[in-house]
């Protein structure tokens, strides 16, 4: 549901224009009073001191409210969307003392700004990145009979720009999948399209399975066995750990757009998907599900967007969150311990898992020396190694490839995913 | 409106201490008027006027109640360079105070320690008015 958010504004007070030019002219004047014993100036200088000794019995200051339509904005990237800001104090006070600016963090541009007042604008906003993208009012406004002076920013609405997916499908890795009607091939014999085998009838079998031709040259009936399409469920874990400066940093882009990237793909052949998001203590996780709504969820829970998703403590990927023999599609710049051992904790729950490396090179800002880039390629493929000894396969995603050949690359060897007993 | 009402309130401030002015003083208030003029579009300039009307004031030794009018149109010009409208309360404290101002300066007293107490009750004075923009902090 869409809706308006309202923001108290949290000000600074401070002496305004009026009350500096008014102590300047005052304290210039009391000074030259009392050197050169003036006393004109001293009946000259009263209104002025009256005029600043009235801060006390002016209007108390007011409070800001910030109104924002909407609170909260959805789109992809590249995308217009419009918010209304408009800020109003309470008590009201008079119009022209409160002013309102629009601004956005870096990123962001604003394509257009309507000003109706000065205190209520509509701007029009654009990312080119994914993200939350706060929408922050300057405000100032004047208060105490224009003595005092209060400022602030406040993040008046949230626009959540959610990354475009290529459309291509990616492979999910070859795995035995669970009993369930779907558009994976698998040679398990069942209902289904391809052709398996022909044996012999059996009491039971339906009779538009049996094969007429074979049955009328064998002199017994024969029926067409089928190959069976499954389901599968692919859950995707995102890694949310803080990353160094850097390569690591910029990898991180391509972490959530492989990652809608594989949901998008899964939705569309009809398997159930799901997303945790580890890191920053409170692992974000969506049960697996299908359906159109269930990709918008999926943004959701991964840019963390309301409350659409489930929390918990820790730093492994909660059971609820990924179903028995559910595939595990893990994307990360593979730095963090933490993660790896995630991954390791659901091979060893019996799930087949594998991991995106998005990190391409080292992590370094600088410019390294060749033995040490040769030195860190050395040091990751041996973790490559370990990891796939473990269970846990890794591919290497580039940045000039796509997501779907790289995962063409995940090793083709047949598991059979233990049930945890 | 309101930068006509400033500016008039400005000028009049200048008027009433060039009354029978003669040469520095009514150069002096010459600048003031020139200053005032700025200052509708700069606005430290109106600092600055009000700072020079004070001077014709001072060269041309007008009575008392004139620099009381010259510096009540100078508290109304400020107020209304910078902000809107005038609230009551800001009314009240200059009348208020240009009535102790006049009265302070027409009780001449002649002891001989007050230009000793001056400095340090401007002091106090001065102290004792800006407390409410620093004390909270």
């Amino acid at each position: 549901m869409i809706e308006a958010r309202t923001t108290e504004a949290q000000l600074r007070w401070r002496p305004s224009s009026l009350t500096l030019a008014i102590l300047t002219c005052v304290a210039v004047l009391l000074a030259v009073a009392v050197i050169g014993s003036l006393w004109q100036l001293v009946a000259f200088a009263a209104p002025l001191l009256g005029v600043l000794c009235s801060i006390g019995w002016q209007r108390p200051v007011p409070v800001v409210v910030v109104r924002a339509d909407p609170g909260t904005h959805r789109c992809f990237e590249t995308e217009q969307a419009r918010v209304e800001v408009a800020a109003s104090p309470r008590p009201e006070t008079d119009s022209d003392a409160l002013e309102l600016t629009v601004s956005v963090v870096p990123g962001m541009r604003i394509e257009r700004t309507d000003s109706e007042s000065r205190r209520h604008s509509t701007v029009v906003v654009a990312a080119d990145r994914w993200g939350r993208y706060p929408i922050q009012g300057r405000i100032t406004v004047g208060a105490r009979g224009g003595l005092l002076e209060g400022t602030g920013v406040v993040d008046a609405a949230d626009v959540f720009v959610f990354p475009m997916a290529p459309p291509q499908s990616t492979a999910i890795p070859r795995t035995d999948l669970l009993d369930r009607l779907g558009t994976h091939l698998t040679r398990h014999i069942g209902p289904g399209v391809e052709y398996a085998d022909v044996r012999r009838y059996v009491p039971g079998d339906q009779l538009r399975t049996v094969n007429w031709p074979v049955s009328a040259r064998r002199g017994s009936l024969h029926v067409t066995q089928r190959l069976t399409d499954r389901a599968a469920d692919v859950v995707v874990l995102v890694d949310n750990y803080p990353q160094p400066a850097g390569p690591a940093t910029e990898a991180t882009d391509r972490t959530v757009r492989g990652a809608v990237q594989v949901v998008q793909s899964a939705l569309r052949s009809g398997d159930r998907a799901g997303v945790v998001a580890l890191g920053d203590r409170h692992p974000r996780w969506l049960g697996a599900d299908i359906g159109r709504r269930q990709f918008y969820r999926v943004l959701d829970a991964v840019l963390a967007v309301d409350g659409g998703f489930d929390t918990t403590p820790g730093t492994l990927a909660p059971r609820a969150a990924v179903p028995p023999g559910a595939i595990v599609v893990a994307f990360s710049t593979m730095l963090d311990t933490e993660f790896a051992l995630a991954l390791i904790d659901l091979r060893k729950r019996g799930h087949s898992v594998v991991a995106v490396d998005v990190l391409e090179g080292a992590p370094f800002e600088d410019e390294i020396d060749r033995v040490v880039a040769r030195m860190w390629s050395l040091q990751r493929s041996f973790m490559y190694r370990d990891m796939a000894t473990v269970g846990v396969d890794i591919v290497a995603w580039r940045e000039a490839d796509t997501l779907d050949t790289a995962m063409q690359l995940v090793p083709d060897h047949r598991r059979t995913a233990r049930r945890p007993r | 409106m309101n930068r006509a009402l400033s500016a008039a309130f400005g000028l009049v401030m200048v008027a009433a201490v060039a009354v029978a002015a003669d040469d520095a003083a009514l150069i002096v208030a010459g600048l003031a008027t020139l200053a005032v003029l700025v200052g509708n579009v700069f606005r430290p300039a109106a600092t600055l006027a009000v700072l020079l009307a004070a001077t014709a004031l001072v060269l041309n030794e007008s009575p008392a109640m004139l620099a009381a009018l010259s510096g009540l149109c100078a508290a109304c010009y400020l107020v209304l360079r910078h902000t809107t409208v005038i609230t009551a309360p800001t009314v009240i404290g200059a009348v208020g105070f240009t009535a102790v101002g006049l009265a302070t300066v027409s009780l001449r007293v002649d002891l001989p320690w007050v230009p000793l107490v001056a400095p340090l009750a401007v002091l106090t004075l001065v102290a004792l008015v800006t407390r409410p923009f620093w004390a909270d902090r």
